[in-house]
């Protein structure tokens, strides 16, 4: 390679260099954008925490207005009714006592008055509790299920939504950091109005620009190679 | 004989909750009704979860685009760095 080839390569490399250091896209992004855009994703996540307190409140407010039918209407009701039913007068005075044998009211067995009495009033007592729990059930897991499901819906949008907010925060910080890096060489060679034509261009370039970088090592070496030869020639001669 | 806890009361003590829904039908309609949710109505209703897909694919891609730019312009800068280097140098021949 001669002195001439070498100035060509430089003059072609030091054009391309120029031309590629002029990319970058027309709008500019400050970086009060991605900023923006961060700030939008914790606000949003602010939102979503509001968002399930006032869902978790409305729920609560149905569930309170169905305990107070339980509590006020449908337990007292019950208990009325149980108490005939279940015969629990009948049991207090000792009339009779609950047989699990027969499952019946039986006469008191004579001197076991006390232990049926006892027995009765526990087996009686644990029916009512069962059955008023299986009620205030009936009542309350259809809205509980309600709830989580509306919940997981209103996760599932939210978490969508912090996905897109992540992905448009993401590129805009990859356009400003496309731009922080050029924008030194953009100042000094004035190449404003070669960008756009040049983005277009820019990604085909990259392995180029490889493939320069490899051309300038060896023309490097070449001339490191000649600055050796030439003294040892001029000495010969 | 029966095992329950209940003694064998417990079916006794079912009908007897039969009974008590039977009388308290009207009203326990009502309280239903006034606490029902209308799921449908409050789903949040956003954009078509595929188009949104396709959406955030594209913005990913167009990012990755970027940070090749952003990489190459480092390479750029090198290239840069290396034809100073070799144009010293060959300012150094040219000269001799």
């Amino acid at each position: 390679m001669t002195v001439k080839q070498i100035r060509k390569l430089l003059v072609v490399f030091l054009i391309l260099a120029g031309l590629s250091l002029s990319f970058v896209s027309c709008a500019t992004v400050p970086k009060e954008v991605v900023e923006l855009s961060y700030q939008m994703g914790v606000d949003l996540s602010a939102v979503h925490k509001s968002y399930k307190l006032l869902i978790h409140d409305h729920f609560d407010s149905l569930r309170a207005e169905r305990i107070r039918y339980l509590n006020n209407e449908w337990i007292p009701k019950y208990i009325k009714a149980w108490v005939v039913n279940g015969r629990l007068l009948d049991v207090a005075k000792g009339e009779v006592v609950w047989s699990q044998e027969k499952g019946d009211f039986i006469k008191p067995i004579p001197g076991k008055e006390g232990e049926g009495f006892l027995t009765t009033v526990n087996f009686w007592s644990v029916a009512a509790v069962k059955n008023i729990e299986k009620k205030r059930a009936e009542l309350l897991d259809p809205l509980n299920k309600q709830e989580e499901q509306l919940l997981s819906w209103v996760d599932d949008e939210f978490d969508r939504l912090y996905r897109g907010n992540a992905t448009i925060t993401a590129h805009l910080n990859s356009l400003r950091k496309v731009q922080e890096v050029q924008d030194d060489a953009l100042a000094a060679l004035h190449l404003k109005d070669l960008r756009d034509k040049i983005n277009n261009e820019i990604l085909t370039s990259s392995d180029k620009a490889d493939k320069a970088l490899e051309a300038i090592k060896k023309a490097d070496e070449f001339v490191q190679e000649t600055k050796e030869k030439i003294p040892k020639k001029i000495e010969k001669k | 004989m029966t095992n329950d806890d209940t003694g064998g009361m417990g079916k006794l003590a079912g009908e007897t909750k039969d009974e008590v829904d039977k009388e308290l039908k009207d009203e326990e309609t009502a309280v239903l009704k006034d606490t029902t949710v209308d799921l449908k109505s409050l789903r949040p209703q956003i954009s078509d979860p595929e188009a949104f897909d396709k959406l955030i694919q594209a913005v990913k891609t167009a990012t990755q685009r970027n940070e090749s730019i952003a990489q190459l312009s480092k390479r750029i800068k090198d290239l840069g760095e290396g034809v100073v280097n070799v144009a010293k140098e060959t300012a150094v021949l040219i000269s001799k």
